[in-house]
């Protein structure tokens, strides 16, 4: 039976910080346009090379996208709009195919507030994975606007840097082009630096977590993601990643815990479930269990992936010795980001999965992994069932959920709950009195 | 209506299918060559053909199967887990390598779990470029395919040899331009070659010594079919599909499949390797010149324009799209192109293939489809 020690806890005071600045970038979105920025509609932009544009603001497909995720009617109304134009829903990403039902809507270009139409003026994508890349395609189509994509390979070695490379700066033609704007080559070098920063201080605030007890779990962790998801290329996300790393730095210096307890620590692998976001993280917080690690709450992070599957973060450009001059130099340092330091683009590479996620459960001290099989996400899903073998090789143990990240209607709460609890059960867990 | 000489010839390529294991056993017995597998046509065969390697293409057995459940999501397509089951199973026990060129991450599974639990020789792994109409597209897929030579080097101890590549792009390109001779025996009606025996040939082509091969379409073409019963003009879009029971029950049920656009057909043999210049260089190209699958189909699209223009050129009367389930690539363009289809007035009919699924629930809406063009 494990121990329930009690640690001292407290909020994190980064939070206001953090909801000031989804605030204001959830604003822009819909504002830039008539501020006489430009507006990218993507999954996951190159968002370095857009501010070469000067001002902009990104803006995902599925606009409606925190509605959708707190009203499951309405994210049902988006799913069917795309089940209707015949798009497939269990034989796509769950992610994307309410996105096209957004897109087909109309609501992408929608303002939400005011009901009046904010248009998008292009889109400008990562084929992080096929699913993205196709629906940019759909997107750009429905819209009536154009769209360019960068392929990034989900293999490593140089010839897969410059391939990315030279479709990076074949890009700056195209934004010059669909934008009517001159691209500034210092902004794109300042921006740059900026994004690298946050990837880097992201991922040092997910290794704070190796920490005993862990300073935030996992989830807090990803809650964290969104600055950087929407303003990562600025100097003022950045700035708030600082903030964020030296409170969690301090928290775990002072034994500062996430919730107060901490009896066993878990991993979690596998996209989220969107609409179920508190689910997991309280559901084993009953047991005084914490999520400590995982691939998607990381994956907004630049990491040093090491052969024998160890992460860590990447070198800051102070501690590489670098210096980005030139338009060349931040257009290299940004396809050695997308090919070798951001998980999301290898997560196909599925020869170095089951190593990288035994190698991560081990180095932050996982005694369990809870697994989602994604019905929503092939990429997430593939090679997880190999990793599954490794962590159970290695004696970590393991259990699998299905469900899907945004599709409500593959979820089953009752059954879920019924696996987990019988998981924490067997590492000896009980509910906390 | 077969002649005794077609009927002969086209048997040896159904007959092949159906014993394509006792094929390869036999020609590593008679040559001492090596075997390899692969799963995508995107595989640059003539580099391994070059080495005196016999590339064959993995295919499903459409059987049912529990070997897979451990090692791939059950959302994952029924070919990739089909292909895998093959694997794990033992069947291809003869192959002495693995070669993978992605293509999605449902093959990139099965690959890389059948190279963990049964391990091969010789395994490699390509990236296919999806943005093929980047300048830096073939560059890329040319180090691909210059990293490929250089494994298979070293595995087999042979140089690849100029002459040698030259030969096997020639036998290759042969192949390519005798297939293309069938298929338009496909554009009369009657069309003299039915779907289902030109699928055979083509599948065949994936599993055999090219120069065979060639050896057997000369004898085909040389006594062609005289004609086939013919029915509604029919182009079938596909995922990756070795399922010729699927295209007999089209053709059995008045349709009469003349043209198709999947891996597994038109897709494998479309465009020569042009024989100037750098052959690997030229054998890059090819493979990221022809037509693409929906993963490559990134940028603006090409595919709609190919089908249609393929609907036109074999004058067909509707479309039937055989989509594997859970096959996402093919899923975000399915509607896209559908419509291309309808707004040139050809009917349609999407049918979700699972490898072991019964024919008989597809039997109905082929039937209710076919009434259509009555």
């Amino acid at each position: 039976m494990a121990v329930a020690t009690r640690y001292p806890t407290r909020p994190l005071e980064c939070w206001g910080k953090l909801r000031e600045l989804r605030r204001k970038y959830a604003k822009q979105a819909w504002e830039m346009g008539e501020q006489g920025g430009l507006v990218v509609a993507a999954q996951l932009p190159a968002m370095p090379l857009v501010a070469g544009l000067g001002e902009f603001a990104r803006r995902i497909y599925g606009a409606y996208f925190g509605k959708a995720m707190r009203e499951p009617e309405v994210l049902r109304q988006f799913h069917e709009a795309a089940d209707a134009r015949g798009f497939a829903r269990g034989d796509m990403c769950s992610s994307m195919h309410h996105q096209i039902g957004q897109v087909l809507l109309g609501l992408t270009q929608t303002d939400p507030f005011s009901g009046i139409s904010r248009p998008v003026d292009f889109v400008f994508e990562t084929n992080f994975c096929h699913s993205a890349a196709k629906t940019a395609q759909i997107a750009g189509e429905v819209m009536g606007v154009p769209y360019f994509v960068v392929d990034v390979p989900h293999i490593e070695g140089e010839a897969a840097r410059r391939y990315v490379a030279g479709q990076l700066m074949d890009s700056i033609g195209w934004l010059e082009e669909v934008s009517g704007r001159t691209f500034d080559d210092g902004k794109f070098v300042e921006a740059m630096a900026h994004w690298w920063h946050r990837g880097v201080l992201y991922a040092r605030v997910g290794e704070t977590l190796k920490a005993i007890p862990a300073p935030i779990d996992y989830w807090q962790v990803r809650a964290l993601r969104v600055p950087a998801q929407v303003g990562g290329h600025t100097a003022e996300v950045a700035e708030f990643y600082e903030m964020a790393l030296a409170e969690v730095e301090d928290r775990a210096r002072e034994g500062i815990s996430a919730f107060g307890v901490e009896t066993c620590r878990l991993s979690h692998e596998g996209e989220e479930m969107f609409y179920a976001e508190k689910f997991m993280g309280e559901m084993v917080q009953r047991y005084g269990a914490v999520f400590v690690v995982g691939d998607t709450g990381f994956n907004t992070g630049l990491w040093h992936i090491d052969e024998d599957g160890s992460w860590k973060s990447a070198p800051t450009l102070k501690e590489m010795g670098l210096t980005l001059r030139s338009r060349e130099d931040a257009i290299d340092l940004l396809a050695q980001a997308l090919v070798d330091h951001s998980p999301i683009f290898r997560c196909q590479r599925l020869e170095e999965k089951p190593l990288e996620v035994v190698k991560r459960s081990q180095e932050w001290r996982s005694q369990g992994a809870i697994i989602h099989m994604d019905i929503g996400c092939r990429g997430m899903s593939a090679g997880m069932l190999e990793a599954r073998m490794a962590l159970e090789r290695e004696g970590i143990p393991t259990v699998t959920y299905e469900s899907s990240n945004s599709d409500p209607r593959d979820f089953t709460p009752s059954q879920v709950t019924d696996r987990l609890e019988s998981f924490l059960e067997r590492l000896g867990l009980s509910r906390l009195t | 209506m077969a002649s005794v000489e077609a009927a002969a010839a086209l048997d040896r390529f159904s007959r092949t299918i159906k014993e394509r294991h006792d094929y390869a056993r036999a020609w590593k017995e008679r040559t001492g060559g090596k075997v390899v597998g692969y799963f995508c046509s995107y595989v640059p065969e003539e580099v391994l053909y070059a080495l005196g390697v016999l590339p064959v293409r993995v295919l499903g057995s459409h059987e049912p199967q529990d070997l897979t459940e451990r090692h791939i999501f059950g959302m994952f397509c029924p070919y990739s887990r089909d292909v895998l089951a093959q694997g794990l199973s033992g069947r291809y026990d003869y192959l002495d390598g693995l070669v993978f060129a992605h293509c999605c991450p449902h093959i990139r599974q099965s690959y890389e779990s059948w190279r963990i639990h049964r391990p091969v020789e010789f395994s490699h792994l390509m990236w296919v470029p999806s943005m093929v109409q980047s300048p830096h597209a073939v560059p890329f897929f040319e180090d691909g395919v210059r990293k490929l030579t250089a494994a298979a080097e070293a595995w087999t101890g042979k140089p690849l040899s100029p002459d040698a590549l030259g030969q096997a792009v020639s036998t290759y390109n042969l192949n390519r331009r005798l297939l293309a001779q069938l298929y338009g025996l496909r554009k009369p009606e009657p069309p003299t070659v039915t779907g289902t025996q030109a699928m055979e040939v083509v599948i065949a082509s994936t599993l055999t010594d090219k120069a065979e091969h060639n050896q057997w379409l000369h004898e085909l073409l040389a006594h062609p079919p005289q004609a086939s019963e013919g029915g509604v003009r029919l182009l079938a879009v596909g995922s990756e599909n070795d399922d010729t029971g699927i295209i007999q029950l089209l053709e059995s049920l008045g349709g009469s499949v003349v043209i198709e656009d999947n891996c597994l057909g038109n897709r494998y043999f479309w465009d020569e390797v042009s024989p100037d210049g750098d052959l690997l260089s030229a054998v890059a190209a090819r493979y990221l010149e022809k037509p693409p699958c929906p993963q490559r189909d990134i940028g603006p699209r090409v595919r709609t324009s190919f089908l249609t223009g393929l609907a036109r050129e074999y004058d067909v009367q509707g479309v039937v799209f055989l989509r594997q389930k859970f096959c996402d690539p093919h899923a975000y363009e399915v509607p896209i192109i559908q419509q291309a289809f309808q707004d040139l007035g050809l009917p349609t009919l999407i049918l979700e293939l699972d490898v072991t699924t019964p024919y008989g629930q597809y039997r109905t809406r082929i039937e209710a489809f076919m009434e259509m063009f009555l």
